[in-house]
């Protein structure tokens, strides 16, 4: 024994603790390879956000549903004007794995982190890889990293930019301030440039979760219509509009994007990668799924609790469907009945909205007083506030509680797609100048999506600028419901504060109450009181963030 | 005693030198015993009378004592005037003289008379003590040391041994959080914390070796020893900066067989539950909340009186989730069957035990079987073997979804939903169901069977005097077996829209059933070579101890799933063949240990004692270059008593011994909040993971920086200081033993996070940056007196107090600049928030409900009078100015760290003829506990509200109450961190009890059986936590979901054969 304790003891002491550190891979290996280093990509792209995932989206944020969870921070927080720097909603995704919400500043900047090191690694390592590879991954993570910038941009103006990974090792600067917004805009512009530049650019289908060219631009036209919008564009700069539609246009007139002619199908599984995706995230049921169906969808079925009813859409979002001849029900012509009030609504209504009395997995939805989804008005459930679920983007054929227990949904989450870079044309070149036949266009073709059966009739024509600027906002809400869009839109739109705010005035429901002949008697009910203040369009620059870079400036108001 | 070691060394004829071998041999040892070799029987005739007389140590006469043949039934008592008679039937047997309050001793019968004095127990003075590599005797002892029989704690309805240690030996801070069978281990620290890197819990050593203690069958462990000094932890080096718990087993002795029985019967029922409100308190609150609202009421006064009335069982319900599912009086036993004994050359121990412990709910249960057994041989004169086995399977039981989502649910469930409707059909809330969750969703089955197995062997140099060699290797295999069988819960929604009532059968959880296994294993292997030497020339006496350590860890680990399982088989290859329905998973990982230890003692004349000790160790944590690091302590000790000036002046002290000591220690890198080890952190790697993006259709694997690495990194050293006093006095009346310590760990390992910006995007390794104190006291105190001959009591009280302070650490000006939230310079874990003053009135505010001018304006939305209104302390520049606005600026200290800075125990045991009591009272102080969740706020998270809350919620008559108004769901306002949720969770319990009774020797003397003591016992029987109104365990966490701790009453039984 002894003699082994010596023998032991006199081979070199540290090699004989030597153990491999199995499991992590050292710098030189990973940069060896196109596949090695496309493994690290594979995680930059898992940052992206994962709302499929995610129970509650920036919908609930903004007035586009209102559910019962009252513990979730768009009610507790974002809608009780409860905004601050220690108490910052990170949107969607914010609730799933550890990447953070959309906008989370230290997840994104560690998203950015890892495109900057794949970027300079691909560069300093550039003999292991084909020039092919090389130009096609470094378009993505340009891409990538605008995607990121424009979370950070779009949510709290201006910040650091950072293009190289920091190293505290070394002398370099570490504290960055923050740019300003134009600064922002133009480096994420510019990102998207390059990226676009290096992308294959005659790919309609987006190339199984990976950015096209179309997808560079069209984010770059995102960013470009958000900063022409009335939050930034205080002055109203046409040039700014008119170059976000001249952006959006380029990406229309690379005639690769088409709309599908059903709009359900959209965001069916077996509709993955159709010709009106332009950017996504793929999900692979169960081994990588969503959850929306579980999340998501409603209540109770059948009798019986099944899902969480996490979306539940808000009585002003329904009031936005059109009636199916096209007019407003605000139209005194439109023939809207509020005692009928789910009847000759239009197609998308249908799609998008579970009603009282909408039929769902065999059996028929009820929020009626009385009802198994009997319209919740204390919270004290996670049955709807508002006396609707939503439909849209939620497969009818997962049962929710499998969802739930198993990430059922194989659907694709959707970031860009074509029918937002039509509107974002249309609006942007209304405001620049004015609804000219392309801006009719643009929405026409939204508005019908299938010729040979028309969603809407096409808008009246003369309308004036501002009359066609309400027609686009409706729509683009209507079109582009439950897609995480409407929390960025109102905001730049700067309608959600102050005594008309959207998000400053009173939240509706429908209470649905059967009389003694049976009859249906429809009252809307305020549900909840809204608090959104102006400064609230801005996110708060998370005060742990604040804390440790004393560089940063805080966002006025907070 | 061990005898045989006697044997030789007499033989060798050098009795004085060897008496004092690392104080193998009692005081008891008489020259008269050594007359005859008990190893030679042809000198005694067989059968005869043995007489004698028994003194205590002042040499008056001890009646009552009790006078066994060791290993038979056969035995006696001392008359009034200490003497007694008893035939032996050779020379080979033993005597064995016990009375309580003395040294039990145990003496060959080979003498015809024998006059034998015993010794006080309390003073403890010859008493032998295990320490580090080794033994030492307790007068000899320079570091601080508690100790713990086992004895104490065998008796008591306690599965897990690490729940049996509280309040029994100064300097354990000790806190249980739950109470679940199998997952109930109590969290130990040694004087408190003194580290902010993770691992705080001590090393536990068993019979030398590191190893889970927890599960052992506390029948067969002899004694706990905590290290608390530098001089105590310093052989255990990178190890030891924690303290260390040293855990031995019990071996044979001497003597024909002895069979015992020991075992016990329980009940148990939680220590505290909270109450919930009834469904028509409920809807009263609900109403109240939706008026504060501005929203209609949510019941109508119809509904209301349903619910009160209980005429609509079903659509107005009235449950009680919480005690609905909390089954009464569980039962605990236990049944333990042990063997000692041992011829002169060859002794063992072996022992079974069986243990039951039922669960709260029925499918949560664990059983488990313990075996053990140990034989030390004398194969020659000069070289002893041992070889020991020690094992056991814990079973654990439990329905597939967890206590604490169980508990949490039961909270959370509105008492308008019943558990059962009145058809026996269970209840689902919000998708969730209580009974479902608890009986029909599966299971989960953890089998973890552990060995502990040694093989020893010592030889003596005959060459050199006093030198001898071992050697110990030790293999540990233990693995777990995990078996989640997850099924489709089902449960039943009652539809009050027909008449009668339908009810809907729904399922929590996927619809089919999914199964889940996972196996670990771990491998690890000690290897130890020993040199020992003492010696003692004249006056001198010196002890060298060498000891070269080898440890090497194997651990693998894989786990595979099924998903969509058609029939109800539960075994891997039954489930769904898809490959999404398979996955599976597995790593494996290697640990390296390399240590030197050494210990050099000196003393003179028996009065000055010196000692160096430390260790030069090695572990593969770290990169090459940083990977040894040397830990020496020093340690002095002066025996005061041994002066003439106290031995011949002042009669009345036996032993006062002074003594300090100063060394280092260290400590690995952890996880934040874990036991595992940081290995690797001096490597910059990317980790690989599976799972990753969808890409192209296919899930992906990715790989991501995980850290940037810190080649530097290195120990933790712990600079400790200790002064300790001892004694006793007036012949055993009083003893004590005071400890001062003080801790400095530097090398500290910190995050550098809040010296980065966030912007950083990578965490980076952990830096030996970090600086913290920790100081305190530590008190033991012991008391013996015998009243009469029939009534005797001992009492144990422990103290420990610690407070620690960070000297240095990363933190970010926010808090660094503000003098309220500075947490430099203050306890780790203090607890910061806002400072509440009370409830906002109707006289804050203007008209229109905006806040008066003059009013701080908080920041987490609007408020309304009957919400908490908080103290604006600071400006965001740090400056204790107010700014007129709350916010986090405002943050100041409103607690200490949950884990107590005091913990104290008093231990009175007490006899009075055949019967003997133990009780244990324990409590904690200087601890806040933050309360959060369903039993404080209600509504939290739809939840349900406790009945505190129905009595004490805010509304304008009701003004003096412990909680703000209500709300639909509770306001951020209202939940931000602060004052308004600490409560003083200081404690004192009547931790355990138990009475005993010895049936008389003639009563059992026809059963052939050589003793029988009954007795009855208790842990957690009486539980005060006089500063909280709300009904929580204090050992509970803030939001009152952990698993409760049990009440425990249990009859039981010790059998000698």
């Amino acid at each position: 024994m002894l003699a082994m304790m010596a023998a032991a003891t006199a081979c070199k002491k540290d090699d004989f603790l030597n153990v491999v550190a199995k499991g992590q891979v050292s710098d030189a290996t990973v940069w060896a390879s196109e596949g090695n280093a496309d493994l690290f990509l594979n995680d930059i792209y898992d940052g992206l956000p994962n709302i499929n995932q995610e129970y509650q989206l920036s919908e609930q944020y903004a007035d586009n549903s209102f559910c019962g969870a009252a513990w979730e921070t768009g009610q507790s927080v974002v809608r009780a004007g409860a905004i601050s720097p220690s108490n910052v909603p990170t949107g969607p995704g914010a609730n799933v794995g550890t990447n953070g919400g959309m906008w989370d500043w230290v997840g994104n900047y560690t998203k950015i982190r890892k495109c900057n090191t794949f970027l300079q690694k691909i560069n300093e390592n550039a003999a292991n890889f084909s020039e092919d590879w090389l130009k096609k991954r470094t378009g993505e993570v340009y891409f990538l990293r605008a995607l990121f910038y424009n979370y950070l941009l779009t949510s709290y103006g201006g910040v650091p930019i950072i293009t190289v990974p920091l190293d505290n090792t070394s002398s370099d600067t570490l504290f960055y301030p923050r740019s300003t917004f134009d600064q922002t805009l133009a480096f994420i512009e510019h990102d998207c440039d390059s990226a676009a530049l290096l992308l294959p650019s005659d790919v309609a289908k987006n190339l199984g979760g990976r950015p096209s060219k179309g997808s560079a631009v069209t984010l770059k036209g995102w960013v470009e219509l958000f900063a022409a919008s009335p939050l930034v564009n205080i002055n109203n700069d046409l040039s700014k509009w008119a170059k976000a539609a001249a952006t959006n246009k380029e990406v229309i007139d690379m005639n690769l994007y088409s709309l599908l002619p059903d709009y359900s199908n959209i965001w069916a599984q077996a509709y993955n990668d159709n010709d009106e995706v332009i950017f996504n995230r793929e999900y692979v049921s169960v081994k990588k799924g969503g959850y929306r169906e579980g999340y998501l969808g409603p209540v109770y079925v059948s009798g019986v609790q099944e899902g969480w009813g996490n979306l539940a859409p808000t009585q002003g979002l329904v009031d936005d469907y059109s009636m199916d001849n096209g007019l407003p029900i605000t139209d005194p012509s439109s023939g809207y009945d509020d005692q009928h009030p789910y009847d000759h609504r239009e197609k998308r209504f249908y799609q998008s909205i579970l009603y009282d009395g909408a039929p769902w997995q065999g059996d028929t939805i009820k929020t009626r007083i009385g009802g198994s989804n009997q319209i919740d008005l204390g919270s004290t459930s996670d049955i709807t506030n508002t006396g609707y679920y939503a439909r849209k983007t939620i497969d009818e054929s997962i049962k929710a509680q499998a969802s739930i227990a198993n990430a059922t949904g194989g659907e694709n989450y959707i970031y860009f797609r074509y029918a937002e870079v039509l509107l974002s044309y249309a609006e942007a070149q209304n405001e620049a100048v004015g609804p000219d036949a392309s801006v009719y266009d643009a929405v026409n073709k939204v508005r019908i999506r299938n010729p040979a059966a028309p969603y809407l009739p096409s808008l009246p024509a003369g309308l004036s600028q501002s009359q066609m600027r309400d027609y686009i906002r409706r729509e683009r809400r209507i079109e582009l419901a439950f897609e995480d869009k409407r929390w960025f839109d109102i905001r730049r739109w700067n309608i959600t504060s102050g005594s008309t705010g959207v998000l400053n005035t009173p939240e509706y429901g429908m209470e649905i109450r059967a009389d003694a002949t049976g009859k249906l008697n429809y009252t809307r009910v305020k549900i909840f009181t809204n608090i959104f203040y102006d400064k609230n369009n801005w996110m708060p620059i998370p005060q742990t963030v604040m804390d440790k870079n004393p560089q940063l400036k805080q966002n006025a108001g907070y | 005693m061990r005898s045989n070691k006697t044997n030789f060394l007499f033989k060798k004829g050098r009795l004085l030198g060897i008496a004092s071998i690392a104080g193998f041999l009692t005081t008891a040892f008489q020259p008269t015993q050594l007359a005859a070799s008990p190893r030679d029987p042809f000198l005694t005739p067989q059968g005869k009378t043995v007489r004698g007389k028994i003194t205590d140590d002042k040499g008056a006469a001890l009646s009552g004592v009790s006078v066994m043949i060791k290993g038979t039934t056969r035995g006696t008592t001392t008359k009034e005037d200490g003497s007694f008679s008893i035939d032996v039937p050779d020379n080979k047997a033993v005597l064995e003289f016990s009375y309580t309050g003395f040294q039990t001793i145990s003496v060959s019968a080979s003498s015809q008379n024998l006059e034998i004095s015993l010794k006080p127990a309390a003073g403890k003075l010859d008493d032998v003590v295990v320490v580090g590599y080794g033994t030492q005797k307790r007068t000899s002892v320079t570091a601080a040391v508690s100790t713990i029989k086992a004895a104490d704690v065998a008796q008591k309805p306690v599965v897990n041994l690490s729940n049996s240690l509280v309040g029994r030996a100064s300097g354990l801070i000790i806190t249980q959080s739950s109470g679940e069978p199998g997952y109930d281990g109590s969290s130990i620290s040694i004087r408190g914390v003194s580290t902010l890197s993770g691992n705080t819990t001590p090393l536990v050593i068993v019979d030398g070796v590191p190893r889970d203690f927890s599960r052992l069958d506390p029948n067969t462990v002899e004694s706990f020893t905590i290290l608390k000094d530098a001089a105590a932890v310093a052989p255990y080096g990178v190890a030891g900066a924690n303290g260390v718990i040293l855990v031995t087993t019990k071996k044979g002795k001497i003597g024909a067989p002895s069979l015992n029985y020991n075992g016990y019967v329980g009940i148990q029922n939680p220590t505290k539950v909270p109450t919930f409100v009834n469904s028509y308190q409920y809807a009263l609150m609900r109403n109240e909340a939706n008026k504060n609202d501005g929203l209609a009421p949510a019941y109508t006064d119809a509904d209301l009186q349903k619910f009160l009335d209980h005429s609509d069982p079903d659509g107005h319900s009235d449950g009680h989730p919480l005690q609905d599912i909390i089954m009464p009086n569980r039962i605990i036993t236990s049944h333990n069957l042990s063997l000692s004994g041992g011829a002169d050359r060859i002794r063992y121990f072996a022992g079974i035990q069986y243990t039951s412990q039922q669960g709260m709910w029925s499918p949560t249960y664990l059983k488990k079987y313990n075996a053990m057994f140990n034989i030390t041989a004398d194969a020659t004169r000069t070289t002893k073997v041992g070889l020991s086995v020690n094992g056991w399977v814990e079973d654990q039981h439990f329905p597939s979804q967890s206590a604490a989502t169980i508990i949490g649910q039961a909270q959370r469930q509105a008492p308008t939903t019943p558990v059962y409707y009145s058809n026996g059909l269970w209840s689902g809330y919000i998708g969730q169901s209580l009974i479902g969750e608890i009986y029909h969703s599966g299971y989960q089955f953890n089998e973890n069977p552990s060995y502990q197995t040694q093989f020893s062997i010592e030889q003596q140099l005959p060459f050199v005097k006093g030198l001898s060699l071992k050697a110990v290797v030790s293999y540990d295999p233990s693995s777990s077996m995990q078996r989640k069988y997850t099924t489709p819960i089902p449960f039943y929604n009652v539809d009050t829209t027909t008449n009668p009532y339908t009810y809907k059968e729904g399922i929590q959880g996927n619809s089919k059933a999914s199964f889940w296994e996972y196996y670990n294993q771990t491998h690890a292997f000690t290897y130890q070579g020993y040199i020992n030497y003492h010696n003692t020339f004249g006056k001198h006496d010196i002890t060298a101890l060498a000891v070269v350590e080898n440890r090497i860890v194997k651990y693998e680990e894989f786990s595979a799933q099924r998903l969509n399982y058609s029939l109800d088989i539960d075994e891997l290859n039954y489930g769904g063949s898809g490959s999404s329905d398979i996955s599976n998973s597995g790593y494996s990982t290697l640990t390296k240990q390399l240590g030197y230890v050494y210990r050099l003692a000196y003393a003179y004349n028996n009065r000055y004692l010196l000692e160096a000790s430390g260790r030069y160790d090695g572990s593969y944590v770290f990169g090459p270059g940083h990977r040894f690091g040397f830990f020496p302590a020093f340690s002095a000790g002066w025996r005061l008593s041994e002066e003439s000036f106290i031995k011949d002046h002042i009669k009345w002290i036996d032993n006062l011994k002074l003594r300090g000591s100063w060394g280092e220690s260290g400590a690995l890198p952890y996880y934040i909040g874990t036991t595992t080890v940081a290995d690797f952190n001096y490597l910059s790697t990317y980790g690989l993971y599976s799972n990753s993006a969808v890409l192209d259709g296919n899930i992906t694997q990715g790989l991501s920086a995980t850290r940037q690495g810190n080649p530097d990194i290195t120990w933790e050293k712990a600079q400790k200081t200790d002064i300790g006093l001892e004694g006793s006095i007036l012949h055993g009346l009083f003893g004590f033993e005071i400890d001062y310590f003080y801790e400095k760990r530097s090398n500290m390992l910190l995050d550098t996070a809040n010296h980065l910006p966030a912007e950083y995007g990578l965490s980076v390794g952990q830096v030996n940056a970090g600086i913290m104190s920790n100081h305190g006291i530590d008190i033991t105190l012991r008391s013996a007196h015998s009243f009469s001959k029939d009534l005797r009591l001992d009492i144990t009280g422990t103290f420990t107090y610690a407070r620690n302070k960070l000297l240095r650490f990363y933190e970010t000006g926010a808090t660094y600049n503000n003098p309220n939230r500075r947490e430099t310079g203050r306890s780790l874990n203090t607890q910061y928030g806002l400072k509440a003053l009370g409830y906002y009135s109707d006289a804050d505010f203007n008209a229109d409900g905006s806040l008066k001018s003059g009013e701080p304006v908080p920041t987490f939305g609007p408020v309304h009078p009957g919400d908490i209104k908080y103290a604006d302390l600071a400006n965001s520049d740090g400056a204790l100015k107010p700014d007129g606005v709350i916010d986090a600026n405002d943050q100041t200290v409103i607690g200490h760290p949950q884990t107590p800075e005091i913990i104290y125990g008093l231990e009175p045991h007490l006899t009075w003829k055949s019967f003997d009591l133990d009780i244990l009272f324990q409590g904690s102080a200087n601890s806040d506990i933050y309360l959060n969740s369903y039993f404080v706020q209600p509504f939290n998270a739809s939840g349900s509200a406790s009945e505190l809350s129905f009595s004490q919620y805010w509304t304008p008559d009701r003004t003096n109450v412990l909680y703000p108004r209500l709300t639909g769901t509770p306001s951020p306002n209202n939940t931000q961190t602060s004052s308004w949720w600490v409560r003083n969770d200081s404690y004192l319990r009547l931790k355990s009890f138990e009475l005993g009774y010895t049936l008389p020797a003639g009563m059992i003397r026809s059963l052939r059986i050589q003793g029988i003591r009954i007795y009855i016992a208790g842990q957690n029987i009486i539980n005060w936590t006089p500063h909280m109104k709300e009904i929580i365990d204090p050992e509970n966490s803030g939001s009152n979901q952990n698993y409760y701790q049990q009440r425990v009453f249990s009859f039981g039984a010790n059998v000698t054969f």
